[in-house]
Formats: structure tokens, sequence, C-alpha cells
């Protein structure tokens, strides 16, 4: 009698303490953390973004560079004939020219300006596009927090074991091949 | 006796449900091609907002031409949709994080409004090109349909048509159908909605009461 109330004891302990280890590991609060710039460097929709930018770039700074190759033809030809123009025909290409690299600077600013804005509406496309995926992520695989590391240390410390940035990327990379 | 009885019963229940499925009305296919299970509808959720293409089958649109025509000839309607590619690119707030007009939505003025409207409406099909093998293709049409203040969404209506034969033989030959969207009203960035040639394949035979007499002559 005394041995069987014993073993209920214990049992009923042993029970106690499963059940409350079992309780603290599922209300622990699930966390995680991404290195954000390797995440957005590696994503392909960033690589693919960048690639056709650098591209758009190089047409648009092709045609500037036709204008000051020929502006500076223009030049060279102006300072070859100087000694043979009059007064009022040095002054009067001089004045040309002024206007030509005048407007090749308006010209040129304009492309970087509209660059800028191109950059920005690429980069804002791509970066929702992995904060989105980040949320479904988050709440699909049930994480209370996921943060994102940056290099001014918004993050110090975290364990590898709490790192995701390979998962989320090569699931952020099979979603966007529409795999 | 019973055995062999039981078996047969058994193979008879078997082979009809692994029968190839039928579709039987315009709503059973319609139901076919917007379920994401069947692989002709691709979804993704970017910045608020839901965008998804659904790939419409020739048979589907022929379908649906004769409910508004009923003196169309089935086999012609086919025909005629088979010569290209037909899609619908849907737009709209996920209900969650954005539940306003999809046009209305991050527009301060009247001019904006206007602008982006006339963009969505005209200007689309720059935006838009699909990807079969080392072919690619810009849309002959991409229409913004009407939805009278019905829905916050926006459907476009978005076909290709093939130039030439080659071209016809490169999209119908190929395994993948990529359709790109770079999309520069919604901040969602360039997306890729990739249909595999085996989901278009499969869908499945269609049993509607289509005039019997056209589709006999």
């Amino acid at each position: 009698m005394k041995k069987n109330i014993w073993l209920i004891t214990i049992a009923g302990v042993l029970l106690m303490n499963t059940s409350f280890l079992i309780y603290s590991f599922y209300s622990k609060p699930k966390l995680a953390y991404v290195k954000s710039q390797e995440l957005v460097l590696n994503y392909m929709g960033m690589k693919e973004a960048q690639s056709k930018f650098q591209l758009r770039q190089t047409q648009l700074f092709a045609n500037v560079d036709t204008l000051k190759f020929e502006f500076e033809k223009s030049v060279e030809k102006f300072n070859s004939d100087f000694d043979q123009l009059s007064q009022q025909d040095k002054d009067q290409k001089h004045a040309r020219l002024k206007a030509q690299e005048n407007n090749i600077n308006r010209y040129t600013e304009s492309i970087q300006s509209q660059l800028e804005e191109e950059e920005n509406q690429m980069l804002s496309g791509v970066l929702n596009q992995v904060n989105s995926f980040i949320e479904s992520y988050g709440t699909e695989k049930g994480y209370e927090l996921i943060f994102g590391t940056t290099n001014d240390g918004s993050l110090l410390y975290g364990k590898d074991a709490h790192d995701l940035t390979d998962e989320i990327l090569h699931a952020m990379n099979q979603n966007y091949k529409g795999s | 006796m019973k055995y062999y009885s039981l078996l047969i019963l058994v193979f008879c229940i078997v082979l009809t449900s692994c029968s190839k499925q039928e579709i039987n009305n315009f709503q059973e296919f319609d139901e076919y091609i917007n379920n994401i299970k069947n692989g002709l509808l691709k979804s993704k959720n970017i910045n608020g907002y839901n965008v998804s293409v659904v790939y419409l089958p020739k048979e589907y649109l022929a379908i649906k031409e004769l409910q508004t025509d009923q003196n169309k000839n089935y086999l012609h309607a086919v025909k005629e949709y088979g010569e290209g590619l037909n899609f619908i690119l849907r737009i709209e707030p996920d209900g969650i994080n954005r539940t306003q007009d999809l046009i209305l939505s991050d527009v301060k003025s009247y001019e904006e409004y206007k602008e982006k409207f006339t963009l969505l409406a005209f200007q689309l099909r720059e935006q838009i090109l699909i990807k079969c093998g080392e072919l690619e293709l810009v849309p002959r049409i991409a229409m913004m349909e009407p939805v009278y203040q019905l829905k916050s969404g926006r459907d476009f209506n978005i076909v290709f048509a093939p130039a030439n034969e080659n071209e016809r033989n490169q999209i119908f030959s190929t395994n993948q159908i990529d359709f790109q969207f770079e999309d520069n009203f919604f901040s969602t960035g360039m997306n890729h909605f990739v249909f595999d040639k085996q989901d278009i394949q499969k869908i499945p035979t269609i049993n509607l009461n289509v005039n019997r007499h056209e589709l006999e002559s």
C-alpha cells in the first residue's frame, strides 16, 4: 500500500514537471532575425532590378557621352580656326559653344534626376516585396517577431539558431521565380 | 463469387474516381481556372495589394462568347482564341493593409488621380511582357475593365498574339510561360508569374450544352 502511494506520488510529480516543461516551451515567444543587407542584396528580385537599372543608366548616359563628344569636337575646331576668325565670328562661336555647354549640363542634370527617381522607385518595389514576404512568412511559421539587423547596430548579437536569413532568402527566391 | 463481385465493385469505384474531371457548366469552368491549385491562377501579396494573373483557356473564352452570341460557331471561336494567349491581370487591395479603391489609393489631388487613371488605362502594356523560352512578347491589348464602382480592385485583359509562324511555334512549344509585370504604379516592383504548360494542357473535358448543330457541321 505504502509502495503504491509512493509510486503514484512520483508519477504525479513527473507528470506535472513534464506538463510544465511543455507549456514553457510552447508559450515562449518565437523570435528570429535576418541579416537585412545580406537578404536584400542576394535576393533575385534585387539583382534583376539592379541589372535593368544599370542597363537603363548606360543607355541614358550614352546620349550624354555622344553630346559631350560632339561638343569637344566643336571646341577643338574653334581653337584650330581661332587665328583665322574675325572678332565678331569669335564672339558668335564662343556664345554658341557656351550655350551648347549649358544645354549639355542641363540635360545631364535632368538625366541624373530621372535616374534617381527611377532608382528610388526600383528600390521601393524590391523592399516592399521583401517586407511583404517576411510578414507572410512570419505569420505562416508562427513567429512573434522577426528582427532585421543593420550595420548601425540594431541587433548586437543573435544566436545562429535564430538566424533565418538563408531560409527566408531561399523561400523568397523560389517565390520570385514563380515556383 | 462474393469476393469477385466485391472486387469488381471496388474496381468500378476506383475507375470512376480516377477518370478525368468534367466541366458541366460555365460556372464550374470559372471556378476551375480561379482555383490556385489548378495552376492557372498565380497570385502574390505585396505592399498591401493582391496582384494575380489568370490564364484564360481558349475554350473558356469561346464559351463566354457563345453566352452573348448564340449564333457563333464554338469550334471557330476556339480556333480564333487559340491563335494567341489571353490573361487577366488582377490588382486589388488585400483588405487588411489596404482597403481603399485601387485608383484612389495614395492619390492626393484630382490631377494625380487623372494621371494614374490615364497611365493604367492606356500605358499598362509597356509594363508587361511574356517570356517563352528566348522569345519576349509585348501585349497586343492591355485593357482595363470598367467596374462602375462595384469593387475596389481592377481587372486588365491582356492579349498576346504572335507576329509570325516562328513566334507562334516558340510560344506553343515552350514548357513555361513567364508573365512579367514591372509595376510602376503601386510599388510592388518586378513580378514574375510562371505558368507550366502541363497545367494548361490538363484542363478537364468540357461537357457543355453548346449549339450541337454548330459542333456537328
